[in-house]
């Protein structure tokens, strides 16, 4: 049955709709702009017992939590014939990510390991003493340089665990009429790269973060042993690379995630990047600076957000102009309280514990920047961050770190400073400090850039149409143009004036006169 | 920024931290001096792109990249440093984690409150004394086991499904489980000790009665690990049984002494429950949990083993009436030797562990696992062995400890500890099957007559002990049995 766009299979992996973050927030902000579109969403979670924390709207038609741990149904382990078949496979498999002179090719694997899977046998099979064996046979080959690493049986039983419950959503089967949107690299294509190969269902990939990248980082100082590590890391570079190659389109959300999708193999006339979107209705221009010169940031308390960047380049501003504060809002995350205290004693010792204030976790995020003269970003790592598109659309002027998609988030209107750089983050903020002129006039530019080119709606849409596209139906929309490369778009959106006139966010800006 | 399912494990710890450059440090190439500053972490890496991801979350650029080092992007960075230092491959941090490390103290406490119940026997056998019954065994004889037998059989799938729930961190669903199960089977073994006793053996009734509420309330009180409680209760009967050594105590003091620790047992194992915020208990939601029918091979293991503890104890009695010492020592020491079984069966899985951690090869592994069960099992022999000597020197009037007896006793004891261990590594179908088909062997024996307890209990255990060793040799060889 070919698909009409109007069903979407979403595919998830540890975020929505059990955890709360960014890329949650974005899945449920994409299902609620589109109440035309049934949604199935397919969720790949630990012990498929986590509850829902957000609240689904009624054209999701359906949630399944797929868990990849938990005991799996005893199934007969494959016998004679069969065995062999499947020991031939799992080898050739293992080959193509191990000994990439061996000639054996992955994605022919995987498709082959994601037919046994569907019929149920995949993870009795992987569990077997003989696909143990397989595994200590080949990592000991004297070419590979994993032998060198004497890699023990434990090793092995970890390695083949870890690949038996990761290749678990191979097993989970999609609509047919659906269009499959996996919302991360990784696992969570796994069951649309088995549904595009069998039944011909269109796959579109979105990547918010670079999941490789974190799966690197994720393993590097981790428990598992160097073979472990290398096994599993391999089979993650060699899936997000059939995925690139797969999928038929690929939306990053920012134009730096290509360079990992390019690097991975992804054709360049497949990507496609769709900028997040915020709704300025919700976070409307915040009015007049704050009596007190204030610094705002916004996020989670954690190391990856560096802090302590933000700490020292506050201290420098401070030297010049004492009565700024910084306030920072949002939470300590579990087993991040260490890291609170870290910053804390770096205020200290700089001597400016008493204009910091930690504001924890507030409702109104939106009143958050509007506690800032300027608003700050000091992370080492950004996809493209909702907290300096939000700030944006307050009209406030932002100073933060060249990182991901920050810079063609923030264009012309805020400034961009390299990470990691104390003096160039103070010098930056001081400069807007001192300019009240300038300060204001880089605020109602970055509002008026998110009204232009990243709303929620424009972001929304974009996915609304892609979908239609995948799914092969003719043009909704006679003048089609790529969504979100923001230079080329100007004239679209003048032409789409009278369609976005009906959203209300509009009415706000024609009373408030800041945007034309 | 996307999920990932180890989340719990990544976080500030992953970051990576690349030393700062230090300012007196003045390379000739810039690229050394970052190859030798990141030498650790590059060193470790297993592809070029690891090495990249870590320059990235450093903070680097691909424009401070083209200015400072004079490479296109992080990537082109990544191979030039990845190619530049040789591998090395670093041992996981710090010690090896022991999953499998058990409190030795806390194994004895276990034993202890296993066997501390049958002092009960000791302390109500006044009150159940009456001529023998229409079989000939000593009055109560069938009624209490009837009782204990289906209390210990249905307790024993009652905990594992509590322990099930509890595997899956679900503790609400666990106590909902031990809520319903446990009264459920008070009710149901007091029914069947009822049903069971016959003219004149009302008190042997009401004996058992007591004793399935005992058994209910110690299987919360274990299964919520609330062992110290159990021990408390138990306390002031053993304190009147050691008593009725040196005192004859009158009816009504001993009948006060069995019911405070039964009212002691329940009170506890009500406050533990109450302790447990109340849940769905699992059933009212879709989402999966153990299944009802998984617990059925754990009950049935415990019927087995169950009816082989009380055929070493009573087998004699059945078979020579009730002027017949019942073997005490024997059953004392069966009941107590589970605690420092517990234990070994943990010893055994850590040594296990330590052995797929040092061997390369699956022969060699095998070999390590042959050598640990022995020095395990032999283990729990000589404990068995020296609680049964122990116990028949100090037991007043017990049977006496011939050579027959003994090895009976002892192959009894090896059934016992392989099939615990085999059900600890999910064989418990097969270790049930054995243990009841033993059982059922020794139950037919007594029931026809064919041939004596002395005899027909050692020669069923030890073929009981040969077919279990074949099967732990079968599969515990095999390094995937040992999946943590």
């Amino acid at each position: 049955m070919p698909s009409s766009g109007r069903h979407v299979t979403m595919l998830t992996e540890g975020t929505y709709p059990h955890i709360h973050g960014g890329v949650s927030t974005w899945c449920d902000q994409l299902v609620r702009g589109m109440p035309e579109v049934d949604f199935n969403v397919l969720a790949l979670t630990g012990s498929g017992r986590e509850p829902v924390t957000w609240e689904l709207p009624p054209n999701v038609y359906r949630h399944t939590a797929f868990p990849l741990w938990g005991t799996v149904p005893a199934r007969r382990p494959l016998l004679g014939k069969e065995r062999r078949r499947f020991i031939d496979v799992y080898e050739r498999f293992l080959l193509s990510m191990l000994d990439p002179e061996s000639g054996c090719d992955f994605t022919q694997g995987l498709y082959a390991l994601a037919r046994l899977a569907r019929a149920g046998r995949l993870s009795a099979a992987m569990r077997s003493e003989a696909a143990l064996r397989s595994l200590m046979w080949i990592w000991t080959m004297p070419h590979l340089q994993i032998a060198a690493a004497r890699p023990t049986v434990h090793d092995a039983l970890t390695a083949t665990d870890l690949l038996e419950h990761a290749l678990r959503p191979l097993a989970a089967r999609l609509p047919e009429d659906c269009v499959a949107h996996a919302v991360s690299s990784g696992l969570a294509t796994l069951p649309a790269l088995a549904a595009q190969h069998f039944d011909g269902v269109p796959f579109l990939l979105t990547e918010h973060g670079i999941y490789l990248r974190e799966r690197y980082l994720g393993y590097r100082t981790g428990e598992q042993s160097w073979p472990v590590k290398s096994v599993i890391l391999s089979f993650y570079r060699e899936l997000n690379s059939m995925g690139y190659r797969q999928a038929d389109l690929i939306t990053p959300c920012n134009q730096y995630n290509r360079r990992w999708e390019e690097r991975g193999g992804a054709p360049v006339d497949r990507i496609r990047t769709v900028y997040n979107g915020v709704d300025p209705n919700l976070f409307p221009h915040a009015g007049p600076d704050p009596a007190v010169p204030t610094l705002s940031w916004c996020g989670r308390v954690d190391p990856i957000k560096d802090l302590e960047t933000l700490i020292r380049a506050y201290a420098m501003v401070r030297a010049e102009l004492p009565e700024v504060r910084l306030r920072l809002f949002g939470p300590v995350p579990a087993g991040n309280a260490d890291y609170r205290t870290r910053l804390e004693k770096l205020a200290a010792e700089l001597g400016v514990s008493d204009g910091i204030s930690y504001e924890g976790r507030i409702s109104d995020v939106a009143s958050a920047y509007a506690a800032g003269s300027v608003v700050m970003l000091s992370s080492i790592s950004e996809g493209f961050p909702f907290s300096l598109i939000e700030a944006m659309s307050c009209g406030r002027a932002t100073v933060s770190t060249d990182v991901g998609g920050v810079r063609e988030a923030v264009g012309d209107a805020g400034l961009v400073v390299p990470p990691r750089e104390p003096a160039l983050m103070a010098e930056a903020t001081l400069a807007l400090l001192r300019d009240d002129t300038y300060r204001t006039e880089l605020g109602a530019r970055a509002r008026s850039r998110v009204v232009d080119q990243f709303t929620l709606h424009r972001s929304v849409d974009g996915f609304r149409r892609i979908y239609l596209e995948l799914a092969g139906s003719p043009e909704p929309v006679p003048r089609y143009a790529p969504v979100a490369e923001p230079r080329a778009e100007v004239p679209q959106a003048l032409d789409d004036w009278t369609l976005e006139l009906v959203d209300p966010w509009y009415r706000e800006l024609a009373s408030d006169g800041s945007v034309w | 920024m996307s999920g990932s399912l180890w989340l719990g494990k990544e976080g500030q710890d992953t970051l990576p931290f690349i030393p700062r450059q230090r300012p007196h440090a003045v390379a000739a190439d810039p690229i050394d001096e970052l190859a030798d500053r990141m030498e650790e972490l590059i060193a470790a890496a297993v592809h070029p792109d690891e090495v990249a991801a870590i320059l990235e979350s450093d903070g680097m650029t691909d424009a401070h990249i083209r200015t400072t080092y004079g490479r296109q992007d992080s990537f082109e960075l990544a191979e030039d440093l990845y190619a530049r230092v040789e591998r090395r491959y670093p041992s996981v941090a710090g010690p090896a984690a022991d999953p499998w490390h058990a409190a030795l103290p806390a194994c004895l406490l276990r034993g202890l409150v296993f066997a501390l119940p049958g002092l009960a026997y000791v302390l109500g056998a006044p009150l159940l004394a009456g001529p023998p019954d229409r079989f000939g065994l000593p009055a109560g004889t069938v009624p209490l086991l009837a009782g204990a037998v289906t209390g210990w059989v249905w307790n024993q799938g009652l905990s594992h499904r509590a322990y099930a729930w509890l595997g899956l961190g679900d503790r609400p669903a666990a106590a909902a489980a031990l809520r319903t199960g446990a009264p459920l089977g008070a009710v149901l073994s007091a029914l069947v000790a009822l049903a069971a006793s016959g003219p004149g053996e009302l008190s042997a009734a009401g004996f058992a009665a007591g004793q399935a509420v005992y058994l209910a309330a110690a299987t919360v009180l274990l299964a919520l690990g609330r062992e110290r409680d159990l021990l408390v209760a138990l306390l002031p009967m053993t304190a009147g049984a050691a008593a009725t050594v040196a005192l004859d105590l009158p009816d009504l003091l001993r009948t006060a002494l069995l019911l405070l620790p039964l009212a002691a047992a329940t009170a506890f194992a009500r406050r533990a429950l109450s302790g447990v915020p109340g849940g769905d208990g699992g059933a009212a939601d879709d989402r999966p949990g153990p299944r009802l029918a998984a617990s059925v091979p754990y009950a049935l293991f415990g019927l087995g083993t169950g009816v082989l503890v009380l055929y070493a104890a009573v087998g004699d009695v059945f078979a020579d009436g009730a002027g017949s010492a019942v073997a005490a020592p024997s059953a004392v020491a069966l009941t107590l030797s589970m605690g420092p079984a517990e234990w070994l069966l943990y010893r055994f899985r850590s040594e296990s562990l330590a052995g797929l951690r040092a061997s390369t090869t699956a022969y060699g592994f095998r070999k390590a696992t042959a050598n640990t069960i022995a020095v395990c099992l032999g283990g729990y022999l000589v404990i068995l062995f020296a609680l049964t000597v122990l116990g028949t020197l100090l037991w007043p009037g017990a049977p006496e400890l011939g050579a027959l007896r003994l090895t009976g006793l002892l192959l009894t004891g090896m059934v016992l500890w392989t099939a615990l261990l085999l059900q600890s590594f999910g064989a418990v179908r097969s270790a049930a099957a054995v243990c009841c088909t033993a059982g059922g062997v020794q139950v037919l024996a007594l029931a026809t007559g064919a041939g004596h307890p002395r005899t027909v209990g050692p020669v069923v255990a030890g073929v009981a002990a040969v077919v279990l060793a074949a099967l732990v040799g079968a599969l515990l060889g095999r390094a995937t049995a040992h999946r943590v």
